[in-house]
């Protein structure tokens, strides 16, 4: 007896032919049951939950609607969409002209001279924006601020000069003393005026300062003013230390004093700028042109998008009739121009900063000396698989630092660095260290940088395959660097645009062998048992300096096959580390990766474990 | 056979009563536009212009049609337009007027646990593809219908849906 064909039994099943022959055949039907079956797998797959109307829809359409429309015959119908068209115009608030849309992200240049013009707004919340913002740009908003005219202090501060700078400087202004210098070292002219001044005064860059002499008389004259005469009588320049790097501002020495150099400069203050990314998408033009439109969540949304890339229309939208929205935008631009955000500190991070150790040990090897601070703690820590072990013996001691220092401390006599991964700290080489994603948010850089970046950037963005090539190439040639800004593109940007810096950033790290941080195992995407998500979630107390991986499982009473070895010994301690932390701690570094057959682990290479999760 | 057109809408088109009609169809115009263009916001606003385009061409409509074939003609058009000005490829799919090679699956591929990846899946199907697998699976529309909001055959219909299923079959399996 012959059977439908698969086509038939499709169109069956679909609906597109009903066959006798399927509905009656016992085989046919089976089959056409399980062709049915996937369609409703498919529309489990595709039901959703349907949203609400938003209401400013509803009240957008009724605007747009005449009274009495009625629908029929072509002439009413033109008549009512006139009528439409008509009372919208007439009862639309009359409004000033609407400013030209801001659509590309302006230079710095650009940018500083627009803060200017902000200065001087009327509005207060504006010019502690733009005051801010200029802050944040540091050196380089100085001569456009020296042409303003604008205040001091605020020059002052873009140069990096905090408080007590200002205050030391107005000292030796108004600090008058008689100076008297006969054939004196310049050592003893510069410790005079120390005492009569009352400031810092430190000599740098000079060998044998004493040998420098001096014959200078000076009556009741400024500080300032013999600091000057000694330069030119010397041929020594003398410069002053800033207190406040605008690039970190949110750092502040605790107890920094300002110092009055002899034989340098003051050097020239820190200046950066925001890699801006032109986006021109529609969102953007309907979040400015008509937030009202919108509901109070997505004009949340839309303006937390547009921090990353500081986005110009953010300074529109101070201007909004809404409270909310202005407040919103206040708060962005602050995002934008501030310190950066604190990232929120994860428990680990906390047990690092506060938990205060005391560490006596004699020749004795690193690792065994890393284990041991460790050991029993809340905290685990992986010496990366792929970093030789020194076990030559040396001596470490520390009183009362905290975990983190006394961390940074040790490993950085091995030319080590460390990252805080989610359960575990990874000691390893700044080159082998992964590579985590920034979160949303601006990216500031020198200001030369920065103008790159934008071009690479807009490069990337075009559709000429010469630009984009060359963007991957600064890319790549930019390493770590070139992932950051990829990734602030993207995160500042939407599809399809951002898939490609997406894209772009995944290549590039594959071909410079960065590993990237925080990926999930393959078993993460397995559908595990509640007995192998136990296994996974297992904690385990650990302390190895030599064994490996296959013999830790087995001392834990963890079931483990590896089809491919992991046979080096781990440097591992930690009081409560679970099964998966473990085993991505060690075997990502190297490539490989694990997932769950049965009540067994199996390690393999990255791409098996995968290829075996999709089979499963 | 012409289709009837459903009496409820019938009633809120002659009272005028629009912003019913807009509660009853924003969830699936808004489902449909988001499955085709991927993104919650682009989709937002996909959805509101194909109302604000609904209800500015609301006389041009003919109630001979099932409201919703109509209005969902109007938000599958309006997306196509957008992937266009953004060069979004693919768009449309290789020449149609051939079956794709159909097998009978020994046990169902697609499971409701993998949701994750047989959406993934759909959304990199060609859009004239993805629409009618949207139009068929999460609007349940009927061929005919579908046949009637993309402007095609009922067997192009059938073609174009079948071609998705290979498609995803082969990526899922």
């Amino acid at each position: 007896m012959s059977h439908a064909t698969p086509e038939e039994i499709h169109d069956h099943a679909y609906g597109f032919r009903r066959s006798e022959h399927v509905a009656s055949c016992a085989d046919c039907r089976r089959a056409a049951e399980a062709v049915a079956t996937e369609q409703d797998s498919l529309k489990d797959a595709l039901r959703e939950a349907e949203p609400e109307v938003p209401a400013d829809l509803l009240v957008r359409l009724e605007r747009a609607k005449a009274p009495g429309r009625r629908f029929g015959a072509p002439a009413l119908a033109a008549a009512a969409l006139l009528l439409t068209a008509l009372t919208w115009i007439l009862f639309q608030p009359k409004s000033p002209p609407l400013p030209p849309l801001p659509v590309t992200a302006s230079t710095p240049e650009e940018d500083l001279e627009k803060l200017v013009v902000h200065l001087k707004s009327p509005s207060p919340p504006k010019q502690e924006l733009a005051r801010m913002a200029l802050r944040k740009y540091g050196g380089i908003a100085v001569p456009v601020l020296l042409r303003a005219n604008a205040d001091p202090i605020l020059i002052d501060e873009c140069r990096g000069f905090n408080d007590a700078d200002r205050e030391a400087y107005r000292k030796i202004q108004t600090t008058r003393t008689t100076f008297l210098a006969n054939d004196s070292p310049l050592t003893a002219a510069i410790d005079g005026l120390r005492e009569s001044g009352g400031v810092n005064f430190q000599i740098v860059g000079i060998p044998n300062p004493e040998n420098i002499r001096i014959t200078l008389n000076l009556g009741n004259a400024s500080i300032l003013e013999i600091l000057d005469r000694i330069s030119l009588a010397t041929n020594v320049p003398w410069g002053r230390s800033a207190g406040l790097n605008p690039k970190f501002a949110s750092y502040r020495p605790r107890e920094y004093q300002p110092v009055f150099y002899f034989g340098m400069e003051t050097p020239a203050p820190a200046s950066s700028a925001p890699v801006r990314v032109p986006s021109d998408q529609p969102w953007i033009a309907g979040l400015l042109r008509d937030p009202d439109s919108l509901s109070p969540e997505e004009v949340r949304r839309r303006i937390r998008n547009l921090i990353p890339g500081i986005h110009d229309g953010l300074w529109l939208l101070l201007d909004s009739s809404r409270p909310e929205i202005r407040q919103l935008a206040a708060d962005a631009l602050r995002q934008g121009y501030g310190a950066s955000a604190e990232s929120d500190r994860s428990a680990l991070v906390k047990e690092l900063d506060e938990r205060k150790m005391l560490v006596d040990k004699e020749t004795t090897p690193f690792p065994d000396i890393l284990v041991s601070i460790f050991a029993s703690k809340g905290v685990a820590v992986a010496l990366d698989p792929r970093v030789p072990i020194d076990r030559r013996p040396v001596t470490y001691k520390v009183k009362d630092l905290s975990l983190k220092n006394t961390l940074k401390l040790l490993i950085a006599q091995e030319s080590l660095d460390y990252m805080v991964c989610d359960h575990w700290v990874l000691v390893t080489t700044p080159d082998l260290a992964p590579y985590r994603k920034r979160d949303p948010q601006p990216l500031w850089v020198e200001p030369d940088e920065a103008k790159k970046i934008d071009g690479w950037i807009a490069d990337l963005a075009s559709e000429d395959p010469s630009r984009q090539a060359r963007a991957r190439d600064a890319a790549r040639a930019g390493g770590r660097h070139g992932l950051d800004w990829l990734v602030h593109a993207s995160t500042a940007t939407t599809p399809p645009l951002r898939d490609r810096y997406l894209e772009t950033f995944r290549s590039v790290a594959e071909e410079l062998g960065i590993r990237l941080a925080d990926q999930p195992a393959a078993a993460e995407d397995q559908l595990l048992t509640p007995a192998q998500k136990e296994i996974r979630s297992r904690r385990l107390a650990l302390e190895s300096t030599d064994k490996t991986l296959e013999a830790l499982l087995k001392e834990k009473g963890v079931k483990a096959r590896f089809d491919s070895p992991v046979p080096a010994p781990l440097v591992v301690a930690g009081g409560d580390l679970p099964v998966d932390a473990l085993l991505r701690a060690v075997l990502q570094p190297l490539g490989l990766d694990y997932f769950m057959d049965g009540d067994t682990v199996v390690v393999d290479t990255a791409a098996k474990a995968h290829a075996a999760v999709r089979r499963k | 056979m012409e289709m009837a057109l459903d009496a409820s809408d019938a009633d809120l088109l002659r009272s005028g009563d629009t912003a019913s009609l807009v509660r009853r169809y924003y969830g699936p115009v808004y489902g449909l536009v988001r499955r085709l263009l991927r993104d919650d916001a682009d989709a937002r606003d996909a959805a509101q212009e194909t109302f604000a385009r609904a209800i500015a061409h609301l006389g041009s409509y003919d109630s001979r049609k099932p409201f919703r074939v109509w209005i969902f003609a109007i938000a599958a058009n309006h997306v196509r337009d957008l992937l266009r000005k953004r060069r979004q490829q693919p768009l449309d799919a290789e020449t149609e007027d051939q079956l794709p090679h159909l097998e009978l699956p020994e046990e169902p591929l697609f499971r409701r646990e993998d949701r994750d990846r047989i959406l993934q899946a759909i959304d990199r199907l060609p859009f004239d593809w993805k629409a009618v697998v949207a139009l068929h699976f999460q609007q349940e529309l009927s061929s005919p219908e579908i046949a009637d909001t993309l402007g095609i055959s009922v067997n192009a219909v059938r073609i174009r849906l079948y071609r998705a299923l290979a498609a995803l079959r082969k990526e899922l399996s």
